[in-house]
């Protein structure tokens, strides 16, 4: 029970507005949680309707993937958008120091370690999760500064894909891809991908949780306050 | 996602996703009665930011009561931190945790200045009474305060910004633009301060630097609108901004009595980004604030219509669809966005 509380507490974060910033990224904590310890897998060959959460709704919708498409090709496609593992994680190592600030802001519920770019880099660089690559591949594109036509490909890779996009990994990576948007100077993308959180958030039926969590925040935010 | 809906929404003129009723009443009791809360100081100005898209989306004259309303709201906001939170700091702190407490923090305030900008700024138009005054100085001094966060934001720590945004540039520059609209507006002006001055030359310092630096198309079209709003010119010229609205210079009659109605057009050199890697600020000619007077007109559409977008570039060549003119944006040639019909930037 612990740990759906958690993982509706994890979810749940990337919507609350009980986050601050003005771009629509949140407060900066010292925490991260692997989401493989409390997310969906994302296989969408086999999707998570597992029914044994009672409290939770299921977080991967049962829509079948797109025809002709695998998560291991997906994952495949990502990952040669994606130069050499060296060159890679010296790009995430140089350039990541804005990974912290973002990877606090979206875990804010669950304070763990915190995981830096470059280890996150090496971790998923071999991911079979397309969500986690998808990440991966935005956080490069951040990090290096240009090549920016590869948050379309992100896009429409993954978070056009309802089936990968309705995970944690997906609601991640689709904050991180709007606040890219935002930071290189497209507002109007932004806000197509913030309403499209939204869409999903509320397809799931995830604001009637929202507002109860809140309440759930905000006696936790009083409390440490006092 | 609920803050980069808001924000975005405000921005862009759009309707925003999430109804703040559907939070409930006693979720907004003590969201209100917060004290000293940067979540709930952050949240509080997202609710007021969706009270001014509620009114700027309704194509009704704008109400200067409710906006004083609002003004109070913020008011109160402001007085739920402490007084230290509000202070900017004289240099920036060492350890890596506090500059990042610090960005946090300037980042908060700047969004609550945008908010209160946006409160006022449809009072800032070329009809607007005297009486709208109230609301124009406010405008005035939340620009001013933005600007003043903006600057500390786009220090430089070896060699990169201490926080780097180019939509949050694009504010700044529409926060100047209001800015030099209240100091030069038609109605009565009041003195100039230098420091108003100092302050808007070290904003337009800081985007040509990044334009001859990074050759960023956005902040060369902000830096030009500025350097062009500030010429001395016996035209009246017409600039057209997104999402801001149109400004419109006219030179006084004290300005053409002097130069006797002759043609005495200062216009600079036009600059591409290219070109300005190797020269200095282009020099603005002495202006007393009466040569010329700046009116404002903000958009009286939510979006320009489809019609009005040309073709351009396609922006993303590795996607098979054609250019997307839905997806024309700021850092794109604005003429993209506007109806030819005035003076581009630059000059024609």
């Amino acid at each position: 029970m612990h740990a759906e509380v958690q993982r509706t507490d994890r979810l749940l974060q990337l919507l609350s507005p009980a986050n601050v910033a003005m771009d629509g990224t949140a407060r900066p904590q010292t925490s991260w949680t692997s989401t493989t310890g409390t997310g969906n897998s994302c296989s969408p060959s086999v999707p998570d309707c597992s029914m044994e959460d009672i409290n939770v709704p299921a977080i991967v919708s049962c829509v079948p993937q797109a025809p002709g498409r695998n998560s291991q090709s997906v994952c495949a496609t990502l990952r040669s958008l994606l130069p050499g593992y060296d060159e890679l994680v010296a790009t995430m190592s140089k350039n990541g120091a804005w990974w912290g600030s973002f990877r606090q802001k979206t875990n804010i519920l669950a304070p763990t370690s915190f995981e830096p770019l470059a280890a996150y880099a090496a971790r998923t660089y071999t991911s079979s999760n397309p969500a986690e690559l998808g990440i991966l591949v935005a956080a490069y594109t951040r990090s290096v500064g240009h090549s920016h036509h590869l948050y379309g490909v992100v896009d429409s890779l993954i978070l056009s894909n309802f089936t990968y996009a309705a995970t944690m990994d997906g609601m991640e990576c689709l904050i991180l891809l709007a606040k890219s948007y935002t930071d290189i100077g497209q507002p109007r993308r932004a806000w197509f991908m913030w309403r499209r959180g939204m869409a999903i958030a509320q397809l799931m039926a995830w604001v009637l949780f929202i507002t109860t969590v809140m309440k759930l925040l905000l006696t936790r935010c009083q409390g440490s306050l006092s | 996602m609920y803050h980069g809906d808001r924000f975005a929404s405000m921005l862009l003129g759009l309707p925003y996703a999430f109804n703040d009723a559907h939070f409930g009443a006693t979720m907004h009791a003590t969201v209100e009665n917060s004290k000293g809360s940067p979540h709930h100081f952050t949240l509080r100005c997202a609710f007021i930011a969706g009270k001014v898209i509620d009114r700027n989306i309704v194509p009704d004259k704008p109400s200067l009561a409710k906006a004083i309303d609002l003004d109070e709201q913020m008011e109160a906001i402001a007085a739920s931190m402490p007084e230290d939170w509000w202070d900017l700091p004289r240099e920036l702190p060492n350890p890596a945790s506090d500059l990042d407490n610090l960005t946090e923090r300037l980042l908060q305030q700047y969004y609550f200045f945008h908010v209160r900008i946006y409160i006022h700024l449809p009072f800032m138009t070329k009809s607007a009474p005297t009486s709208y005054n109230i609301s124009k100085f406010q405008c005035m001094e939340s620009c001013r305060q933005l600007l003043k966060r903006y600057n500390i934001l786009r220090t430089k720590i070896q060699g990169a910004d201490l926080y780097e945004c180019k939509t949050s540039d694009f504010v700044a520059f529409t926060a100047t633009v209001a800015l030099m609209i209240g100091l030069y507006g038609s109605s009565s002006k009041p003195s100039i301060q230098s420091s108003d001055k100092n302050l808007i030359t070290a904003i337009v310092d800081i985007f040509f630097q990044d334009t001859r630096k990074k050759k960023c198309k956005l902040l060369s079209q902000c830096q030009k609108t500025i350097h062009f709003l500030r010429l001395l010119n016996n035209e009246t010229q017409e600039m057209r901004i997104p999402y801001f609205g149109t400004v419109v210079r006219r030179p006084t009659q004290s300005f053409l009595g002097t130069t006797g109605g002759e043609t005495h057009n200062h216009t600079p050199s036009v600059q591409t980004s290219q070109e300005a890697t190797t020269s200095s600020i282009p020099a603005i000619p002495h202006d007393p604030f009466d040569s010329y007077s700046l009116d404002y007109f903000p958009n009286t559409t939510i979006n320009p219509p489809l019609g009005s977008l040309h073709f351009g570039p396609n922006l993303f060549p590795n996607e098979q669809s054609q250019f997307d003119p839905m997806m024309v944006d700021i850092d794109q040639d604005w003429s993209l966005f506007l109806e030819l019909d005035g003076v581009q930037i630059g000059g024609s």
